[in-house]
């Protein structure tokens, strides 16, 4: 078996025509950290590939505190161009320095589990992605984007164009805790993002990477801490709950029992910590 | 077949060849057109001993379709060794014995070439991160961190006393 074509769309236009044309056998690939080492090790063989890295997707926009980055965007380009310290975290903590001259932000949406470290961010910081075909361009949340294991919202003639983020209020935290240095898949990654009032937690987000098919967030231990204040039994309680509710995947670095526990381990970690820090109003 | 001519910049030089859609730059460098200092690690861009840089930027070829290369300067080890001897990189590898086997040893350098030019004196943590994407399985690393370091003292025209 062979790859028919490789298509390198000069135009957001022409690569529009290209999905609409081909639709599922097309595959679609940015900076081809995901798509290649498969083709590489012949686990898939897509008959056409449409190349997007020449699509000036590479910006990063800001107004009003809101930032939207192109789907093209490099995980280096994040690092060159945005100095707010949880994105930049959750970019440096994916992949070493080639991969990150590569991967992209829209590719780390589809990255399959356990990678997905830059995703994970976003989600806690409740983005929203712009998809485009032909005829229509939609913004959808991330949480709706996540439609289960290796399945998107998204239409096999439709293209991730960019990634909107609200303006970040509160406080923000990420852990990627693996088996040896980085670069290095994650155990869990937990990444949360909290708003409180006179200490009483009103907003949560807490989204994980290791628990489950992509990130995911843990709405019931949000639910837990939601009105409460950042102490030993809230965050036992909610960190218990995480735990309990995750279906993390097993891999040669982790089984599913021991990503359980470290999902306790680090979310509870990852609580304490902002317990600990000053409430940014 | 549906192979493709495409013209590619590699050290400096204009060469033709024939790829298949989606080959990996990789395999082009090394089996196509002779430049064997880029290894055949992992293909999953999780060793680093595919490493050159395309347009000064350390990439794993691996990863990279060769066509997507097209238009872009490549520089592979063969690239940044002198005609007569050895670039300060290689030496300092060389001094400090800071390989065994060899194999990571071309994707090392040209990560170590890739720093030095953005930060010509990087601390120990800096080449440390640097590095982190390149897998050695033999020096442990810490002769290849000495290296580095040496390399950027007699770049910047400081004596390497050989410690």
């Amino acid at each position: 078996m062979t790859i028919e074509a490789y298509y390198r769309p000069e135009t957001l236009e022409e690569a529009l025509d290209l999905s609409a044309e081909y639709r599922s056998s097309l595959d679609i690939i940015s900076g081809g950290t995901i798509a290649m080492p498969a083709i590489n090790e012949g686990k898939t063989f897509p008959a056409r590939v449409m190349d997007i890295r020449d699509l000036d997707l590479d910006f990063v926009e800001s107004s009003n505190g809101e930032r939207t980055l192109g789907a093209t965007l490099t995980l280096t380009g994040v690092l060159e161009k945005i100095d707010e310290p949880f994105l930049r975290d959750a970019a440096r903590h994916t992949g070493g320095w080639s991969i990150r001259n590569m991967g992209t932000v829209g590719g780390n949406l589809f990255s399959p589990p356990p990678l997905g470290d830059f995703a994970v961010a976003l989600l806690a910081l409740d983005a929203e992605i712009e998809v485009q075909q032909r005829d229509e361009q939609r913004w959808i949340s991330l949480s709706e984007f996540y439609a289960g294991p290796k399945s998107t919202a998204i239409e096999a003639d439709e293209l991730v164009t960019a990634v909107r983020l609200p303006p970040i209020d509160g406080d923000t935290t990420y852990t990627k805790y693996t088996r040896s240095q980085e670069p290095a898949r994650a155990i869990v990654t937990v990444a949360v993002n909290l708003e409180r009032q006179d200490g009483v937690v009103e907003t949560v987000r807490i989204a994980l990477n290791g628990a489950g098919p992509h990130p995911v967030r843990m709405h019931e231990a949000e639910d837990i801490l939601e009105g409460e204040r950042l102490e030993r039994d809230a965050i036992e309680r909610a960190a218990e709950a995480a735990a309990e509710g995750a279906d993390p995947p097993e891999d040669a670095i982790a089984s599913a029992w021991y990503r359980r526990k470290m999902i306790r381990h680090h979310l509870s970690n990852a609580l304490c910590e902002l317990r600990n820090q000053e409430e940014t109003k | 077949m549906s192979g493709k001519i495409v013209e590619l910049t590699v050290n400096g030089r204009t060469v033709e060849e024939i790829v298949d859609p989606m080959e990996p730059l990789q395999s082009v460098l090394r089996n196509k057109l002779g430049n064997m200092a880029t290894k055949t690690g992992c293909k999953q861009g999780g060793c680093g001993s595919c490493t050159v840089l395309v347009d000064g930027e350390p990439i794993v070829s691996c990863l990279l379709p060769a066509e997507a290369a097209v238009g872009t300067e490549i520089t592979t080890l063969e690239g940044i060794t002198p005609d007569d001897g050895l670039a300060p990189v290689q030496e300092a590898f060389r001094d400090h014995f800071a390989m065994q086997c060899g194999y990571c040893t071309p994707g090392m350098i040209m990560t170590a070439e890739a720093l030095l030019e953005r930060n010509p004196d990087p601390s120990r943590a800096e080449i440390e991160d640097a590095i982190s994407g390149n897998v050695c399985r033999c020096t442990g690393y810490d002769p290849i961190v000495d290296a580095i370091e040496a390399a950027s003292e007699s770049m910047n025209g400081q004596g390497d006393d050989g410690a």
